[in-house]
């Protein structure tokens, strides 16, 4: 069986397939506020193209946020449609949980606008700070303070520079029975910005 | 043609008298030559002052050809086939309203923004802006004042000076 892998709560479309945790395909790039006319079209590519049905999807791994105010919806928007119509499990995973580094600790950033930040560090399978947004000195402060850490995501605005991240490889990890959602109904993005007003 | 009313140090004003919808497309097009990713455009004057034709004139210039209506209803309209990308707000219908509906990743984003009534979304609006003023004289004719608080768009103001 086959896990559908989505996240679009930020610049990219990411859409992939696994198999038990391990990638088997993926298509990921840049579409900034441009996901929701992509991604069921991409969607429909990787499945066509590795020659799957959609019985064969057993689950969807989807990114939940934090991220742009559209983004956050598409991904889990698609990710409730297809869990319901096809009465498989979904799976849901921190979006800035997927800029980690397999195995080093990692500040995962996404601009906020604003002069803000969402910012969470994980090392692994730990969550060493949970998600929140900041005003991008405090992010700064955060990571003056941790120069051990690995730096990924939105870092350009902030004149500091991202490591390489695979969202995609995130995403497949994040197929584990934690992260099973119990009530697709209730499933809701990670919105973090309307709780700071 | 144009009239300095202001150029103190931080506040570049120049009055425009603009005689049909087409001088007024014209000097849209004009002004956005001048603009980059990332610049907003304040749009004030009342119904009918010219507004959206503004916005019109400087879409045709970056190579959009169809008809372009004011985004009353939908609040928000992308142009993402011209270069760079045009997003078109008019922010009439969020008086009093949630304004936390992601409209500063447009405002902050990669294209040009143009808001109307931007006096209903004043938490959203840069402090670098350009403010265009329309204001009608009659059926044809407005008065168009460009206004930058910022001294930010030297160059464009340069060029409109020459003109």
């Amino acid at each position: 069986m086959y896990q559908l892998l989505i996240d679009s709560s930020n610049k990219y479309l990411a859409v992939g397939l696994s198999q038990d945790g391990e990638v088997v395909d993926s298509i990921f790039y840049e579409a900034w506020q441009r996901q929701s006319e992509m991604m069921t079209t991409e969607i429909e590519n990787i499945l066509k193209r590795n020659n799957i049905v959609k019985e064969q999807l057993n689950a969807v791994v989807v990114g939940i946020g934090p991220g742009s105010y559209t983004g956050v919806r598409i991904a889990i928007t698609i990710a409730k449609t297809i869990g319901y119509a096809l009465k498989i499990d979904v799976y849901q995973v921190s979006s800035l949980a997927l800029l980690k580094d397999p195995v080093k600790p990692t500040i995962c950033i996404f601009n906020a606008r604003s002069g803000r930040s969402y910012f969470g560090v994980y090392e692994k399978d730990a969550v060493i700070k949970e998600d929140c947004v900041e005003p991008n000195e405090k992010l700064l402060k955060y990571i003056a303070e941790h120069k051990d850490y690995v730096l990924a995501g939105d870092c350009e605005n902030l004149n500091l520079i991202s490591a390489k991240f695979d969202i995609i490889k995130n995403l497949a990890l994040g197929y584990k029975k934690e992260n099973k959602v119990d009530n697709i109904f209730k499933l809701n993005p990670k919105y973090l910005k309307d709780l700071t007003k | 043609m144009f009239a300095i009313i202001d150029e103190v140090r931080n506040m570049m004003k120049y009055k425009y008298i603009s005689k049909s919808e087409s001088e007024t497309k014209t000097l849209a097009g004009n002004i956005v030559e001048h603009l980059h990713p990332g610049d907003v455009v304040l749009l004030t004057g009342d119904l009918g002052a010219g507004k959206t034709t503004f916005v019109s004139g400087a879409l045709k210039k970056l190579g959009y050809s169809e008809h372009v209506v004011s985004p009353t209803f939908n609040i928000l309209k992308c142009y993402f086939e011209v270069k760079p990308p045009v997003f078109h707000i008019d922010a009439y219908r969020l008086e009093n309203q949630n304004h936390d509906i992601g409209l500063e990743e447009f405002i902050e984003g990669n294209g040009i923004t143009f808001i109307e009534w931007p006096i209903y979304i004043p938490e959203l609006i840069p402090l670098k802006h350009l403010s265009i003023e329309l204001t009608r004289i009659d059926d044809d004719k407005r008065n168009i004042i460009i206004s930058d608080e910022t001294d930010s768009y030297k160059e464009l103001f340069a060029s409109l000076k020459v003109n």
